[in-house]
């Protein structure tokens, strides 16, 4: 059986019809065929890495074919190079401007963190879709939340409504609502949405850290603290219960455990500088000396530009 | 641009100040209503810039048909619910017009920096 006989028995196995169409219509290379194939197996065995490699392959031999742009975009998220794959998303969506691209572009942008552009995109979106599809309930909510970061709470609650109305049950929506709720100063709803979004799921972390954030402006500290510590116990990496809990600690059994919590976090996160200097100041608190002076030895050698850090360690080695 | 011969009631919930009235073609008849009463000068501004307008100082002024386009300038709430008293329909298709420099003026009053650094970055969390 020669190569290409292989080839074709395998296009009988391929997991998209649009490469199977492709190939048989030979619009995409064997070689890129194989290429692309090869990254499969490697993705699906753990590797992406190494599947990138191929993909990069085959992305510069047939740099104009939306398969290999796609699954090469995949793969670069799949990786956290959110910048690169931007790349290839924003080129695939000038050779074809589908909702599937279009979506995946602005969702890449949306995570990193380029709203106006993100917004964009969404608008696009909307503009192509002209029927319900399950990936409108995602475009509904990060433009909410977009316009949520930008202050038009009217418009955001408009986009967060079109969301509910698809999904009642999402928690990560009712959070996002609660939020909005919060910054227009309505306590009840705020509290009402992050209630609902745990009686939903009550592992959901950031549903705690709005109620302790709403708690703390109640007044009610000791509340505001025990939902930290239920989000730190739920997810003990949330950097922001973390950075909230070191900040209200009071007592010195609160400044502890804040400390425990912090000592932990670094452990897997050594270059956090916020969180290294939150530590150090309550290693100190909770006379950890040794431990502060460990901690900001460590933090100053891995960020030794950083202006606070470098300036307490030039204090501390005099 | 509105077209020629349609009815309009001008729903303005934060005075004037936000209202672009420049793409406003000539239209046969328009109510204005505002939340807040109207000063001299902005009926004078209005009476000079729309033909044929209508100011309606109370809701029961307003006269609800016929029109065929009603325009709110704001994106007030209570401006809902006075079209929903009036009408008993919560589905007619708003035309929400607010001027861009209004509406960054809105966005700056709630924009998140007006938080401590860690209570804006844990609400920019929240929503992410």
């Amino acid at each position: 059986m020669t190569e290409v006989q292989v080839l074709q028995q395998d296009v009988q196995r391929i997991s998209t019809p649009t490469e199977k169409r492709m190939m048989n219509q030979g619009s995409m290379g064997i070689a890129v065929y194989e290429l692309l194939r090869n990254a499969d197996v490697l993705m699906k065995s753990g590797e992406p890495a190494l599947a990138l490699n191929l993909l990069r392959v085959a992305s510069s031999q047939d740099s104009k074919n939306p398969v290999v742009l796609s699954r090469l975009a995949q793969g670069l998220e799949t990786c956290h190079k959110f910048d690169e794959a931007l790349v290839a998303w924003k080129a695939l969506c000038k050779i074809q401007s589908k909702f599937e691209f279009v979506f995946s572009l602005a969702q890449c942008l949306y995570k990193l963190e380029r709203d106006e552009e993100a917004l964009q995109a969404y608008y696009e979106c909307m503009s192509l879709v002209d029927f319900d599809r399950a990936e409108l309930f995602d475009v509904y909510k990060n433009v909410g939340n977009i316009l949520v970061k930008q202050g038009d709470f009217d418009a955001a609650e408009e986009y967060f409504n079109k969301a509910f109305s698809m999904n009642r049950d999402s928690d990560v929506l009712l959070v996002n609502i609660a939020t909005l709720e919060f910054q227009r100063n309505d306590q009840e709803k705020a509290l009402f949405g992050f209630r609902q979004a745990l009686e939903i799921n009550s592992l959901n972390d950031k549903a705690w850290v709005g109620l302790a954030l709403l708690h703390q402006q109640m007044g009610d500290v000791e509340l505001s603290l025990a939902n930290l510590e239920k989000a730190i116990d739920i997810n003990s990496k949330n950097r922001t219960a973390l950075l909230l809990y070191g900040s209200w600690a009071k007592s010195m059994s609160e400044k502890m455990k804040a400390s425990e919590y912090i000592g932990e976090y670094l452990t897997h996160f050594p270059e956090d500088v916020d969180l290294s200097l939150l530590g150090i100041q309550i290693f100190c608190q909770v006379k950890k000396t040794d431990l502060a002076e460990i901690e900001l030895e460590r933090a100053f050698m891995f960020s030794p530009l950083h202006a606070e850090l470098s300036r307490l360690y030039q204090e501390t080695h005099v | 641009m509105f077209k020629l011969n349609e009815n309009i009631i001008l729903l303005l919930g934060q005075g004037l100040k936000g209202v672009d009235l420049s793409h406003i073609g000539p239209i046969a008849g328009v109510q204005v209503y505002s939340e807040t009463p109207l000063s001299f000068a902005d009926e004078e501004f209005l009476v000079s810039n729309l033909p044929n307008v209508r100011i309606c100082r109370t809701p029961s002024e307003i006269q609800i048909f016929p029109f065929t386009r009603l325009v709110k300038f704001s994106p007030s709430k209570s401006l809902d619910d006075l079209f929903y008293k009036l009408t008993g329909r919560e589905d007619f298709p708003f035309v929400v017009t607010v001027k861009e420099s209004h509406r960054s003026q809105i966005r700056e009053q709630n924009s998140l920096d007006r938080y401590h650094p860690n209570i804006e970055l844990a609400l920019k969390e929240l929503i992410k």
